[in-house]
C-alpha cells in the first residue's frame, strides 16, 4: 500500500480555451517556468506541457498540465484542428479546464459546452473577470455550472486571482464522481442521425455513453468530401456522410440543426445568468475609432510597420555585429592557439562558423517575435490584418501574412518563423513557401558588387536617377512582384484548397504582460536553436567541406617554393604584400582544385546560357551559405583573398577585366543584370530551407520551395541574358 | 430610401449591402460549408442580432459586432449572410441585451 501510490499515474488535466482568451497567462502563472514544448506528431503545431505543482492545496500533489491549441470549437477540418478533439475524446484526461473571457460568454460558451458533451470532468475557468466586471457584467457562475454540469471559477489570470480557487476545483474534479453531459435538444430527424452515427461510434471507437454521443455530433459537423482529418474509423466516416446525404435529400440543414440547438441551450442559459447593464468596449472603439481611422488608421499602419522593418533591418544590427565580432574573435583564438592543419580549419572554418551562422540569426529572431507578441497580445495583430486584408486576398493571401513578408525584406528566417500567427495552415504554408522570394538583406550585398562593376559611371536616366540606382529599384520590384506571383500560383497548385478566407476575432485592446512576452520569445528562439540551428550546423561544416577538399599538393608546393623565392628577395612591406598575395593565388586555386571548384566548372555548360562562368559557378554553390558570401568566394576565385567585400575595389576591377574562354567579358551590364535576376529569385540559402523543414515539420516543403525557385531563377535569368543578348543591349 | 439599392434580385437583404452603423437580424447564412459551418460555430445563426461596426479603410473587410464580441468577415462572406429586419442607424435606440430577438 505504501508504495502505490508512487506508481499511480500523475492527473492528467488538459487546457482548451478560444484564442485571445487568456489560455496561455493561465498556463504560464499555473505551470511557472517549468513549460516543455514538443511537437504533436505529424502537425507542425506545438504540445506545450508542465508539472502543475498543487502542493498542499491538493491530496494530488502534481499534475500533468497539457496546453491545447486555441479553438472556439471541437469540430475539424485538418489535422491541425483535430489536436484538440483528440486529446480530449482519445486522450480522456482526468479533467479538462475550459478557459473563457468572461465578456464574451454569449459566444465563448459553445466551446464549453462541446467540452462537457464528452462528458469529461470539467472546470470553466472565468477569465478577465475584472473587464468583464469594469464593464457591467454580471454573471451567475453557481447556474452556469448547474446548467454545464461544471465548476465555474472566475479568475483574472493576469494578476494570478483565483487560481487557488482554481487548483481546488481541479483536484476535487479529479476526485468527484463526473457529472452527466448537459441534455441538448435536438428535432426528431436530427436525433435519428445522432443515434445512428453513435451506434457506429460505439462499434468502431470502444467509447460509450456521452463520449459516444460526442463523437456522434463531431463526425456529423467536421467529416466531409474534402476534409483532411486523420484515423478516423473507416465505417464512422461512412455512417456520417451517409447520414449527411440523407439529410440533404430530405431538404434538412443538419450542419445548422447541429450548431443551432447548442445554442438554443447556451441563449437560454445566458438570458438568465449573464446580464450586461451597459455596452461594452467603449475603450477599444475610442481607440479603434483612430488605429483603423481611414485615413489615421494607414499612418498607424504604416508607423507600425516601420518599427518592425527597421527592427529587423536596422536595429537588430549592433547585436549581430558583436556576434559576428565574438566568433571571428574565437576562430582567431583558435587559429593561433592550434597547430596548422585539417583539424584548426574543420574547428575555424567548418564548426565555428556554423555556429556563427547559426547564432547570427538570434538578434533578429527574438526582437521581431518580442514586437510580434506585442502586437498580437495587445489586439492590433488582427487590426493589421484587417487593414491590409483587402490588398493580401488580391494574391490569395491571408491578412496576416503582411507581417511575414514585410519581414522577408529583412530576412526569411525570422519571417518565415513569423507566419505562426496565421491560424489556417495552407494560408500559413503558401506564406512560407513565397516569402523567401521577397529580397533580403543578404541580396543587398550581390546588388552593390555587380551595380559597382558594371554600371559605375556617372550615367544618369533622365538626368536624375543613376542607373544603378535603377537597377536596384527594379530587383526589389521584381522580387514583390514574384513573390505575390508565387503566393497565387502555390495557391491554385501545390497548396491547393477551398477559397482562402478571413474570419477573424477583433479582440479587445488588453495591455501585454512582460512574462508572455518573454516566453513567448524564448520558446521561438530556443525552437530555432535547437532544430533549425543543427541543420544550419551540418550544412556549413559539408560546405565547407566541398569548398576545401581535395586539396592539390602540387598548387601547395608551388606555392611554397614561391614563398620562399620571395622570403630570398624582399623584405618588410615589399615582402608582406608578397606573400599575402601568394596566400591569395594559392587560396583561389585550390578553391579551384576543390570539389565545389570542380562542380562549378561541370555546372558551367549550364550557367554559361544565363551569362555565368564557372568562377560564378563556385560563387552560387558558396552562396548558399548565405548569399552576401557569394562576395567573398568570388574573392578568394579571382585570387584576391576572402576579405573581399562589396565595396572592394580590386574585386570590382578584377570583375570588370575578367574574360571568358572566348575572351569576350565575363561582366557586362547584362550579364550583370542576369547576375541579379538570378540572386532575386534562387533559392541561395540554406538557413531558410533549414527553418521551413523546422516550421512546416518535413522535408518536402523545402524540397519543393528550392526546386520551384531555383527553376524559376533559371528560366527568367535564362530569359533575360538570351533575349538581352539577341538584342544586343548592353553587351559591350 | 438608402436600402433599396441594396435589394439583391431575390429581394433579399445581405449582410454586406448594410452600410454602416446598421443593425440587423440574421436570416440565413449561405456560403460554402467550410466557412459556413465556422461561421454557425460562431454564433451567426438565424436569429442573431448583428451590427455592422465599420469597413475597413480600403472597403473590405468589415466588422461585425455580435453576441458581446467583434468579428471582421470579408465582403464575399457578408454578401452570403442574409440578413431581415434592418434597422439604420439613425433610429437606432440603445442596444437591447440578449444575443438573439425574438423569432
Amino acid at each position: 500500500m505504501s508504495a502505490a501510490p508512487a506508481l499511480a499515474p500523475m492527473p492528467r488535466v488538459h487546457l482548451v480555451g478560444n484564442p485571445n482568451a487568456g489560455k496561455t497567462t493561465l498556463f504560464n502563472a499555473l505551470a511557472g517556468t517549468r513549460a516543455r514544448t514538443g511537437n504533436y506528431p505529424g502537425v507542425t503545431v506545438e504540445r506545450r506541457a508542465a508539472t502543475w505543482k498543487l502542493g498542499e492545496r491538493s491530496q494530488h500533489a502534481e499534475i500533468e498540465l497539457v496546453d491545447l491549441p486555441g479553438t472556439y470549437s471541437l469540430s475539424a477540418r485538418s489535422p491541425e484542428e483535430q489536436i484538440a478533439v483528440d486529446a480530449l475524446l482519445r486522450d480522456r484526461p482526468s479533467v479538462v479546464v475550459v478557459v473563457l473571457d468572461a465578456t464574451s460568454l454569449q459566444r465563448s460558451l459553445y466551446l464549453a459546452l462541446q467540452v462537457r458533451e464528452t462528458g469529461l470532468p470539467t472546470v470553466v475557468a472565468l477569465n478577465m473577470m475584472d473587464e468583464a466586471r469594469a464593464s457591467g457584467i454580471a454573471i451567475d457562475e453557481a447556474a452556469i455550472g448547474a446548467a454545464l454540469g461544471a465548476t465555474v471559477v472566475p479568475i483574472v489570470a493576469s494578476r494570478g486571482e483565483g487560481i487557488d480557487a482554481l487548483a481546488r476545483a481541479v483536484s476535487d474534479a479529479i476526485d468527484a464522481e463526473v457529472a452527466p453531459a448537459p441534455r441538448i435538444t435536438h428535432d426528431a430527424a436530427t436525433e435519428a442521425d445522432l443515434r445512428a452515427v453513435e451506434e457506429v461510434a460505439i462499434r468502431t471507437l470502444d467509447v460509450k455513453g456521452d463520449a459516444a454521443r460526442a463523437w456522434a455530433s463531431w463526425a456529423l459537423l467536421s467529416v466531409g468530401a474534402d476534409d483532411e482529418l486523420r484515423d478516423v474509423p473507416a465505417a464512422l466516416r461512412a455512417i456520417a456522410e451517409e447520414r449527411q446525404t440523407k439529410a440533404e435529400q430530405e431538404g434538412r440543414d443538419l450542419d445548422l440543426a447541429l450548431v443551432s440547438a447548442r445554442y438554443a441551450f447556451l441563449d437560454r442559459l445566458a438570458s438568465t445568468s449573464v446580464r450586461q447593464a451597459r455596452p461594452a468596449r467603449t475603450l477599444t472603439d475610442r481607440i479603434d475609432a483612430i488605429l483603423v481611422h481611414p485615413v489615421l488608421g494607414f499612418v498607424a499602419f504604416a508607423l507600425v510597420m516601420y518599427v518592425v522593418f527597421e527592427t529587423l533591418f536596422s536595429w537588430s544590427d549592433p547585436a549581430i555585429g558583436l556576434i559576428e565580432d565574438g566568433v571571428g574573435w574565437a576562430q582567431d583564438l583558435a587559429r593561433s592557439g592550434m597547430a596548422e592543419g585539417p583539424f584548426r580549419d574543420l574547428l575555424v572554418d567548418g564548426i565555428l562558423a556554423g555556429v556563427g551562422n547559426v547564432i547570427v540569426f538570434v538578434p533578429q529572431i527574438g526582437l521581431l517575435f518580442l514586437l510580434i507578441s506585442f502586437l498580437e497580445d495587445s489586439g492590433y495583430l488582427a487590426r493589421v490584418a484587417f487593414v491590409i486584408d483587402r490588398v493580401m486576398k488580391s494574391v490569395g493571401l491571408h491578412g496576416k501574412a503582411f507581417v511575414p513578408l514585410l519581414s522577408g525584406f529583412a530576412c526569411a528566417v525570422p519571417a518565415v518563423m513569423a507566419t505562426r500567427t496565421i491560424a489556417s495552415h495552407k494560408d500559413r504554408l503558401v506564406t512560407k513557401l513565397a516569402l523567401p522570394l521577397m529580397s533580403c538583406s543578404a541580396r543587398l550585398p550581390v546588388y552593390v558588387l555587380v551595380t559597382g562593376t558594371v554600371f559605375a559611371g556617372e550615367t544618369r536616366i533622365a538626368g536624375i536617377f543613376s542607373v544603378g540606382a535603377v537597377v536596384l529599384l527594379s530587383m526589389y520590384s521584381l522580387s514583390v512582384v514574384a513573390t505575390l506571383a508565387a503566393a497565387a500560383v502555390l495557391r491554385r497548385t501545390a497548396v491547393r484548397g477551398p477559397r482562402p478566407t478571413l474570419v477573424l476575432e477583433l479582440p479587445p485592446y488588453r495591455m501585454p504582460l512582460v512574462r508572455n512576452l518573454l516566453g513567448t520569445t524564448w520558446e521561438r528562439v530556443r525552437a530555432f536553436l535547437v532544430d533549425a540551428g543543427t541543420i544550419i550546423l551540418a550544412l556549413t561544416i559539408v560546405l565547407w567541406a566541398l569548398l576545401t577538399f581535395p586539396k592539390s599538393d602540387e598548387v601547395a608546393v608551388a606555392h611554397e617554393a614561391q614563398r620562399i623565392e620571395a622570403r630570398a628577395e624582399l623584405s618588410g612591406e615589399a615582402l608582406d604584400a608578397r606573400l599575402a598575395a601568394i596566400d591569395a593565388s594559392e587560396a583561389g586555386e585550390q578553391l579551384e582544385h576543390s570539389a565545389a571548384g570542380r562542380l562549378g566548372k561541370a555546372i558551367e555548360p549550364a550557367i554559361e546560357p544565363l551569362g555565368m562562368d564557372w568562377r560564378m559557378g563556385v560563387g552560387v554553390i558558396g552562396a548558399f551559405a548565405a548569399r552576401e558570401v557569394f562576395v567573398s568566394t568570388l574573392g578568394i576565385v579571382f585570387g584576391i583573398g576572402d576579405d573581399a567585400d562589396e565595396e572592394s575595389t580590386s574585386l570590382r576591377e578584377q570583375l570588370r577585366d575578367a574574360r571568358r574562354r572566348d575572351g569576350s567579358k565575363l561582366m557586362t551590364p547584362l550579364s550583370g543584370v542576369a547576375l541579379m535576376v538570378f540572386f532575386v529569385l534562387a533559392c541561395q540559402c540554406m538557413s531558410t530551407l533549414a527553418v521551413v523543414k523546422r516550421e512546416s515539420g518535413s522535408w518536402k516543403w523545402p524540397i519543393l520551395m528550392f526546386v520551384y525557385m531555383t527553376v524559376l531563377a533559371y528560366v527568367v535569368t535564362l530569359g533575360v541574358f538570351q533575349i538581352g543578348r539577341a538584342l544586343g543591349w548592353g553587351t559591350g | 430610401m438608402v436600402l433599396n439599392k441594396t435589394m439583391s434580385l431575390t429581394g433579399s437583404t445581405r449582410l454586406g449591402d448594410l452600410p454602416v452603423g446598421s443593425r440587423a437580424v440574421v436570416a440565413e447564412v449561405q456560403c460554402d460549408r467550410a466557412v459556413r459551418r465556422r461561421l454557425l460555430e460562431l454564433g451567426v445563426l438565424p436569429g442573431t442580432s448583428v451590427e455592422v461596426m465599420r469597413r475597413a479603410p480600403l472597403g473590405d473587410p468589415i466588422e461585425l459586432s455580435l453576441r458581446g464580441y467583434r468579428l471582421s468577415i470579408r465582403g464575399d462572406e457578408a454578401h452570403g449572410i442574409v440578413v431581415r429586419d434592418v434597422v439604420a442607424e439613425d433610429t437606432r435606440v440603445a442596444s437591447p441585451v440578449g444575443a438573439t430577438s425574438p423569432e
